[in-house]
């Protein structure tokens, strides 16, 4: 516990640090190493396990996993909604908690959708990110992917608040890897078409992983609104 | 710039043009897809169209409502200011071939979609993001895509797309330059490279 805390600190100083610093890869040279690396054991192990899990196992079955999972994961979007002062999405998460865990039989189900109840998924990084820390330079980390300084301090918070984290029994260890393994396995069986068109057409995979990224992260914080004041400027490329 | 994501600027062009759009951003894009509305709706309806014709037919559709050329420089990036003319030129062609070959790939992914405009905002004069909102066909849940337009000498063209948070043309800039920098700097790398993935989309 102890280590955790003092690597949660630390990253918060490296955080607070990397705010100030321009926007980029600093780290480019040890992301591509490790982008290649994770590329490497999701090709020889994750991809054909994702593959084979959805040849074989139904879809209704992949779907109860998955929200199952979903459901797991209410008491951290709870916390950060919270901490992000946005009291009517903590309390649509209270109420979604408790549909889905009790019509919907353990998460297994997601009644709450058919209801209308939305869910506000937020993690640690994006409160960081409501609160004006930056995101610090893009790391990819290993086995876990495209992340950043603040990103990465987000994801050590959030396992404080997972339920399966807290609660401390015999054989935790091994239900948490259970977790890890399974939550990595529903993610990439659900990325299949995109990882295997981004691998198909992107120009160079690890620059664009790492715009998918920044990108899709900057609209989480958000919540999907835009920000017309962020957008690029076209006018200079204009024909001259 | 991968299949999933030409996927949706297609799906967002499919169907505009199937489904005469009620634009509520400013008159003279609203006037832009209308007009285009027709365009694209005849190549699309077509079915006397064989392949080659409808891809063809397509392809100028794209050049009409798509500023490709601005769109190619920004995807240079900084390797756009002080460019020779030639490298810039032979780039803007190899980019927008291999453009519309994904665009046209992706043309069997969609269909039957229903396209509802939801409103606009204005970044300045001449330059609006206007959202919309896709659903059915091969749309599982409702799929919100904004559209950024900007309009110059009352010619109205899209920039760039939205889906999921990402914008393509920055999306497409920042693998752009990222091979650009890993080619000492090299545009001509570059379209080395988009011509080959244009050649074998059929382009």
């Amino acid at each position: 516990m102890l280590t955790r805390l003092a690597l949660v600190c630390s990253l918060f100083v490296l955080t607070a640090c990397a705010s100030t610093a321009p926007a980029g890869d600093p780290w480019a040279g040890y992301n591509r190493q490790m982008f290649d690396t994770n590329l490497s054991l999701d090709r020889s192990v994750l991809e054909p396990v994702a593959k084979g899990y959805r040849d074989t196992a139904p879809k209704p079955a992949r779907d109860g996993l998955h929200n199952v999972l979903n459901n797991l994961r209410a008491p951290t979007d709870l916390f950060n909604n919270v901490l992000q002062g946005r009291p009517e999405a903590a309390f649509t998460t209270i109420i979604r908690f408790a549909v889905n865990s009790t019509i919907g039989i353990a998460g297994l189900f997601d009644p709450a959708t058919d209801m209308g109840i939305p869910i506000y998924a937020e993690d640690f990084g994006q409160t960081l990110a409501v609160w004006g820390v930056g995101p610090g330079p893009y790391t990819v980390l290993p086995l876990l992917g495209p992340s950043n300084v603040r990103d990465t301090t987000g994801l050590i918070v959030d396992t404080f608040t997972h339920p399966f984290s807290v609660v401390r029994y015999d054989g935790s260890l091994i239900v948490q890897s259970t977790r890890f393994g399974t939550n990595s396995l529903d993610q990439r069986t659900r990325a299949i078409d995109l990882i295997d068109n981004l691998e198909e057409t992107s120009v160079d995979q690890y620059a664009a992983y790492r715009s998918l990224y920044e990108q899709s992260r900057a609209n989480a914080i958000r919540n999907g609104a835009v920000d017309v004041d962020e957008l690029p400027d076209f006018e200079e490329f204009d024909d001259e | 710039m991968n299949k999933t994501k030409v996927s949706l600027f297609f799906l967002i062009v499919f169907s505009l043009l199937s489904h005469g759009a009620k634009a509520i951003a400013g008159p003279v894009e609203e006037a832009f897809v209308q007009q285009q509305s027709v365009a694209g709706l005849a190549i699309l309806s077509n079915q006397e169209l064989d392949e080659a014709t409808r891809s063809e037919q397509f392809g100028t559709f794209i050049d009409q409502i798509v500023d490709i050329r601005k769109v190619s420089r920004f995807a240079l990036g900084k390797y756009a200011r002080r460019l020779d003319p030639k490298v810039l030129t032979d780039f803007q062609t190899a980019f927008t071939l291999y453009a519309k070959g994904i665009y046209q790939n992706s043309l069997s992914q969609y269909g039957g979609e229903t396209f509802t405009i939801t409103g606009s905002i204005d970044r300045k004069p001449g330059d609006a993001v206007v959202s919309t909102m896709i659903s059915g066909g091969a749309v599982e849940k409702p799929l919100r895509v904004r559209w950024r337009v900007q309009t110059k000498d009352g010619v109205s063209k899209v920039i760039d797309l939205e889906a999921f948070g990402i914008w393509l043309a920055v999306q497409q800039r920042s693998e752009i330059t990222a091979y650009i920098a890993n080619h000492n700097g090299d545009v001509g790398a570059a379209t080395t490279m988009l011509r080959g993935r244009a050649q074998s989309s059929g382009q």
